[in-house]
């Protein structure tokens, strides 16, 4: 009961006027400026933070949080029309809605992405406002050698997300790794391979290298060639919007279990979101009865990561606002938010201050209720978009994109790295090299890196001791297994494609 | 149809000299440490080697296999990093406005649908839209004028 | 011909320098801030700016120019006019950061001027939910009989500097590891899986506070009047170690000295305000109150103390 006097403190507190207001004002900024190509999460919530501190802080970080999914959900949008990710869940999205855009089903796609939204910001609500004092203990529990075999587990997972040959998949994960060893190691202090150059001492950023693979290695390969009809106008007809029944059912059980996953990994204060949509994806093309969908379109890929993605968004905050941790730079800034009015964020803040943090929580849950009301209308005027002629919009997609990159640092370097991941991004689709798994490699790779490390460290060198850990020794085990069945699967397929390839050569003959 | 699948020989052997380079960068430059503490130089040698092997994987099945010729368009790709090019150029030395002004009209050339007015006219919006978005909207700290004359 | 015209621009720049200190700001302050958004030095220097832009009369632009340890800002920074009006908040980053990072393009004594000390506070030495000693006497009994990992918000990090150098003058067989700032760092001592933290009072008395830390020494010769009950690891008998934690603006090399002096008073000022008061109070620190030169002093003595301490330890080797 203790719970629904919760909730009811926290309605009173997100109903008032002006916080619904700061809420609806949070979300609709958010949804336009994430819809802007090039502009992600970070960057809108970074350039908006100086308003937070005319505001009281129940307000703020109501207005930050709105900011925060409807730039998420924005940026969703751009990805399924455009191919332009401004975040790593962005670019999961993309692997599927794209295709469905050019299959001129933008519409559904955009529909089910809305609901999905909903439904897994929805359930990482119920797991924040039930389980969090619980979720943030159980989290410390994760040292660096469980981090390290979860992600491992989550390299062996996702290194098979697309159709291409294992070889070339595996080979762009390692490639992404190498990219991301870039900049000043975490462990040491060196620079790497920066060759002097200040701007390479941070690394790459995320950001760039999703907008430079996808995005302008898109426009480079789109611009010149023969377009079939992109989409004719039908394609925005509200009809042509609805999911079929079909669609519905595809969907549900993807929509639960991403929001599941996503849950999981939103709540665990060294991996942060980005990870959940890949893992998410990942899982749902692996229990697909018909993987080979998967890429071409498949409404499943687009719905799993979504819910997942939004699911934790919501579960990021258990670790932010209960143990003070962010889990990513945007959950930092959140924080920040906090600070500025003096609220230490901590065990004691849900006792301390429980109509911000209830507040705070239902307001997140009417945040995701108008995300729904304000873009279920909005498809028709986005699906529009795409009517526009490509020889205008891509200029303009150019243009975004180079401001959204030299934003985040204000360094014309930041500019020329998008470019230069998009000269890479053209040669690789030249070579029918798949992008996706450079990026998962890219993300995973220094958690990999530096956990590993670290656990290291911890251990003495000694590797069994990270073996002997119940957590990490359990998870090791798993992706063991799962490797020897991917192992296993791949090389049935290969004998079964090799006779089914010497039967038909018969045959013919 | 060619007789060899050169595309994927091609890109193989591109990965694997990558990789090979990377690792021997940092296997001459950092140090590979300890197992308790491993050096900065360990992970990148692992990987660049890793590579080497992967490459070869891509490269050698595809000696053995018929393969189709592969299109580069050089107009767009020209045109385009020019445009990009100039953003990051003129960015920090003229200020936001001309700046869009050039990428989007440099972009244009990409393709050759719209006549020079309609370039202007198309580049024109974009430095009114991009301007109102960002520098009145969002307040970003970019001089929209910087000459410096 | 030309000489005639560059004297005339030196001219005009002298006059412009001489009359500075007078008319200064005679347009918008930048100051930049070498951290993200919402860290700690960003939220100081915006409540800061508030009370500046009252003193000055003039807009102040925060830039934020995070990377490579604070080091991409501070670059920034050196690439900069003297006239006043590009300005730099760092912490002893400035100071340990060039100690570790071996290319960078600028020196860090002749092209900055220390202009004034905002902040200071002692470092504070917390333990984690696997110390059972809750002081310092304590602890340096424990670390005798079990090797403590001492965590660090990175390397080249004040935190790692000052976790060496208690290593080294308590004479622990104490082992670094290395985590992505104080969060991480705290994450980690919670559920045990590191033993140790060194950080400014602002950093680590939340932690303190609400019982997820421990604080076992303020690294300081006596015990700080604010926080009379954390031993101090001068009575414990380790001397060495009595460096503080500070928060100060910065120029480009080769200010004038009667705008530093200028400068120096308005930030004395501001910092003298009731909201700086108020957040110096939470977060347990003391406004420096020191003259540019005495600054300029303590910086250069902690750009030698960390070269020293780096050559001497092996760190970034």
């Amino acid at each position: 009961m203790e719970l629904l006097a919760n909730l009811a403190l926290g309605l009173e507190t997100a109903i008032t006027p002006w916080n619904l207001f700061y809420c609806f004002a949070g979300v609709f900024l958010g949804t336009f400026i994430g819809v802007i190509p090039g502009v992600g999460p970070l960057a809108a919530i970074s350039m908006l933070f100086p308003i937070t501190f005319y505001l009281d802080p129940t307000s703020a970080l109501i207005m930050l949080a709105g900011i925060y999914y409807g730039t998420t959900y924005g940026g969703s949008t751009a990805s399924i029309l455009l191919n332009i990710p401004g975040a790593t869940s962005a670019a999961v999205t993309c692997l599927d809605g794209y295709p469905m855009a050019q299959q001129g089903r933008a519409g559904v796609a955009l529909f089910m992405t809305t609901i999905a939204s909903f439904v897994g910001g929805s359930i990482g609500i119920i797991i924040l406002s039930l389980f969090s004092p619980l979720i943030a203990e159980y989290a410390l529990r994760f040292g660096p050698a469980d981090y390290f075999a979860l992600m491992v587990l989550g390299l062996v997972a996702a290194s098979t997300i697309t159709n291409a040959s294992p070889s070339k998949g595996l080979s762009m994960v390692v490639l992404g790794m190498l990219i991301a060893t870039v900049g000043i190691d975490s462990q040491s202090g060196a620079a790497r391979y920066t060759f002097g150059s200040m701007s390479l001492l941070d690394g790459f950023g995320i950001a760039a290298l999703a907008m430079g693979l996808f995005g302008v290695g898109e426009i480079l390969t789109s611009v010149g060639a023969t377009r079939d009809a992109r989409i004719d106008s039908s394609s925005a007809k509200l009809r042509n919007m609805i999911p079929t029944r079909e669609d519905w059912r595809r969907s549900w059980k993807p929509g639960l279990r991403g929001s599941a996953i996503g849950s999981f990994f939103g709540a665990l204060p060294g991996t942060g979101p980005s990870i959940a949509s890949f893992m998410a994806y990942a899982v749902e093309r692996r229990v697909s009865s018909t993987p080979e969908r998967f890429g071409n379109g498949a409404i499943e890929g687009v719905v799993a990561p979504e819910s997942a993605n939004n699911a934790a968004d919501q579960t990021a905050f258990i670790p932010t606002l209960t143990l003070g941790i962010p889990g990513s730079a945007t959950m930092a800034l959140m924080l920040g938010a906090l600070m500025v009015h003096g609220i230490q964020p901590g065990p004691t803040l849900i006792s301390q201050q429980p109509s911000l943090f209830w507040g705070l929580v239902m307001s997140f849950w009417i945040g995701n209720l108008l995300l729904v009301v304000l873009n279920l209308p909005l498809i028709g005027l986005w699906v529009r978009l795409l009517l526009v002629p490509y020889h205008y919009l891509y200029p303009a997609i150019l243009v975004f994109v180079c401001i959204g990159a030299y934003s985040v640092r204000a360094n014309p370097a930041d500019v020329l790295m998008v470019l230069g991941f998009g000269v890479l991004g053209y040669v690789m689709r030249l070579a029918a090299l798949p992008a996706a798994p450079l990026l998962l490699g890219f993300v995973l790779g220094p958690l990999v890196e530096t956990q590993f490390r670290r656990a290291m460290v911890l251990a003495r060198g000694d590797f069994t001791a990270i073996l002997e850990r119940p957590l990490a020794g359990t998870v090791l085990a798993l992706a063991a297994l799962l490797l020897a069945w991917t192992l296993y699967v791949a090389g049935r397929d290969f004998r079964r494609k090799a006779r089914d390839r010497r039967s038909s050569r018969s045959g013919l003959g | 149809m060619l007789d060899r699948d050169y595309r994927d020989i091609v890109a193989g052997l591109v990965i694997s000299t990558m990789g090979g380079a990377a690792a021997l960068y940092a296997l001459a430059t950092y140090a590979t440490g300890t197992l308790t503490r491993m050096g900065p130089g360990m992970m990148p040698a692992t990987l660049g080697t890793i590579l080497v092997v992967f490459g070869l994987l891509i490269a050698i099945p595809a000696l053995a296999r018929r393969g189709k010729t592969v299109h580069v368009r050089v107009r767009p790709l020209i045109f385009l990093s020019a445009s990009v090019l100039s953003f990051a150029v003129m960015i920090r030395s003229v200020g936001f406005v001309p700046t869009v002004f050039a990428t989007t009209f440099i972009a244009t050339f990409a393709e050759s649908n719209l006549s020079l007015t309609r370039a202007a006219v198309l580049a024109g919006a974009m430095a009114l839209l991009t301007w109102s978005i960002f520098i009145l909207g969002l307040g970003l700290t970019i001089p929209a004028f910087d000459w410096r004359f | 011909m030309k000489s005639i015209i560059a004297a005339a621009v030196l001219a005009a720049l002298g006059t412009s320098v001489a009359n500075a200190q007078d008319s200064f700001p005679d347009g918008p302050v930048t100051i930049i801030v070498p951290y993200g958004t919402g860290g700690s030095t960003d939220t100081t220097m915006r409540a800061l700016a508030i009370e500046l832009e009252k003193i000055w009369n003039q807009p102040i632009v925060i830039v934020n120019r995070p990377g490579a340890g604070s080091m991409i800002g501070t670059t920034e920074l050196t690439q900069a006019e003297p006239d006043g009006k590009t300005l730099l908040i760092n912490t002893a980053a400035i100071t340990t950061a060039p100690a570790l990072q071996s290319d960078l393009q600028f020196d860090p004594v002749n092209d900055i001027t220390p202009i004034s000390l905002l902040i200071t506070s002692p470092y504070v030495l917390v333990g984690g939910a696997n110390v059972q000693s809750t002081d310092f006497s304590g602890f340096m009994e424990e670390a005798q009989s079990r090797l403590m990992f001492m965590a660090t918000a990175g390397p080249g990090s004040s935190g790692h500097f000052m976790s060496e150098l208690v290593m080294q003058a308590a004479d622990l067989p104490a082992d670094i590891v290395h985590f992505g700032g104080a969060g991480e760092s705290f994450t980690n001592l919670m559920g045990g899986h590191a033993d140790t933290y060194i950080s400014t009072t602002q950093s680590v008395m939340p932690y303190v506070n609400d019982g997820r830390a421990k604080a076992l020494a303020v690294l300081a010769p006596e015990r700080f009047p604010l926080l009379p009950d954390i031993q101090s690891s001068g009575e414990v008998g380790v001397a060495g170690v009595e460096l503080e934690g500070w928060v100060a603006i910065f120029g480009p090399g080769g200010m004038d000295d009667a705008l530093v002096d200028r400068i120096n008073a308005d930030l004395a000022e501001a910092m003298a305000s009731e909201r700086m008061q108020e957040q110096l109070e939470q977060n347990y620190a003391l406004a420096g109150n020191l003259s540019p030169a005495e600054f300029g002093e303590i910086y250069v003595r902690d750009l030698q103390i960390w070269r020293d301490l780096a050559a001497e330890r092996g760190i970034g080797q």
